[in-house]
């Protein structure tokens, strides 16, 4: 009987910790920045001494020029002879896609599954950078609302 | 369907086929991947990256013969061996995997394996069966999936209230 209660979960919380709905609930607002004149020797450095698995790249200006990823990492060495003579704008990815504070966070999750990437860039209306939302920010809250799901299923099968 | 009766908005959400039920997963076995790529401790640094950079995972379970798991090697332990280890080319896949990973069950709670996931930072999980062999992995990419499914039947389901 645990489609009834899950049911209620978004009508009322029940008590139950409220289901976040938007990329603005969950996203992470503390960023790292890399220039595109770091060396990928310096790139690889910082992301093996940080929890962060993607750094935004950013023009002097403060545009956004790409991020640079742990699979940029992967791919360049999979695929370029030379790579330790390459600088971030060599190896990140140009075409960088991205979320609104607003977007649904069912959109931001089918944006990141079709694209095979694990991170948006969040920008406000203003069109600058206002934080970023990636899969373990989705993982977590996903584990809120799940771990209130499960209970809510026992609960009710011992009803019953 | 409904008109906004409290009551009768109470009725419908406890009978199931007017639902979405999309995403209404329970444990490790509705959503893991069964499909595995598994690789000997003795397969070089090399061929772990050309795997992981040609085909699109990010985590390979190391076995040995008899199907008992030795290890996971992940996107991450050919980073860190890349930053720390100046002869990388001559390591294989035995000396850079990581040991004794953190596995589940096909029964585990799914809220379980997310919060092993996201307190441990890592994003997969072997699953083994009752004799400890790897019957399928579960990654942060199944969890995303679930987790999208459930998202859009919940928004669904606020929309048709």
């Amino acid at each position: 009987m645990e489609i009834g209660a899950v049911k209620n979960l978004s009508v009322d919380d029940r008590g139950m910790p409220s289901s976040a709905t938007c990329v603005a609930d969950i996203m992470s607002t503390s960023l790292v920045t890399l220039s595109a004149h770091h060396t990928f020797g310096q790139a690889v450095q910082l992301m093996t001494n940080s929890p962060f698995r993607h750094f935004l790249v950013i023009h002097a200006d403060g545009r956004l020029a790409g991020v640079f990823s742990d699979r940029d990492v992967l791919r360049a060495l999979g695929r370029t002879p030379n790579w330790q003579g390459k600088n971030v704008s060599g190896v990140m990815t140009h075409k960088v896609f991205t979320a609104s504070p607003e977007t649904p966070l069912s959109v931001a999750a089918s944006e990141m599954l079709s694209r095979r990437i694990n991170c948006l860039p969040v920008f406000g209306k203003d069109g600058k950078v206002c934080g970023i939302i990636t899969s373990t920010d989705l993982l977590r809250s996903y584990q809120k609302i799940q771990a209130s799901l499960e209970n809510s299923c026992i609960t009710d099968e011992a009803s019953m | 369907m409904n008109h906004g009766n409290p009551e009768s908005t109470a009725r419908e959400a406890s009978m199931p086929s007017e639902n979405d039920t999309r995403g209404r997963y329970k444990c490790v076995a509705d959503v893991m991947t069964r499909k595995t790529v598994t690789l000997s401790p003795h397969h070089g640094f090399a061929e772990a990256v050309s795997l992981m950079a040609d085909r699109h995972f990010r985590h390979v379970v190391v076995a040995d013969t008899g199907g008992q798991i030795l290890g996971v090697i992940s996107d991450r332990d050919i980073l860190r061996t890349l930053a720390r280890t100046s002869n990388w080319q001559t390591k294989d896949v035995g000396q850079i995997m990581t040991r004794d990973p953190i596995t589940v069950k096909c029964e585990t709670p799914i809220s379980v394996a997310v919060a092993k996931m996201v307190a441990k930072r890592i994003n997969c999980l072997p699953v083994l069966d009752d004799e400890g062999k790897v019957c399928g992995i579960l990654t942060s990419t199944d969890l995303l999936k679930a987790y999208q499914k459930l998202l859009e039947s919940l928004e669904n389901n606020r929309a048709t209230l």
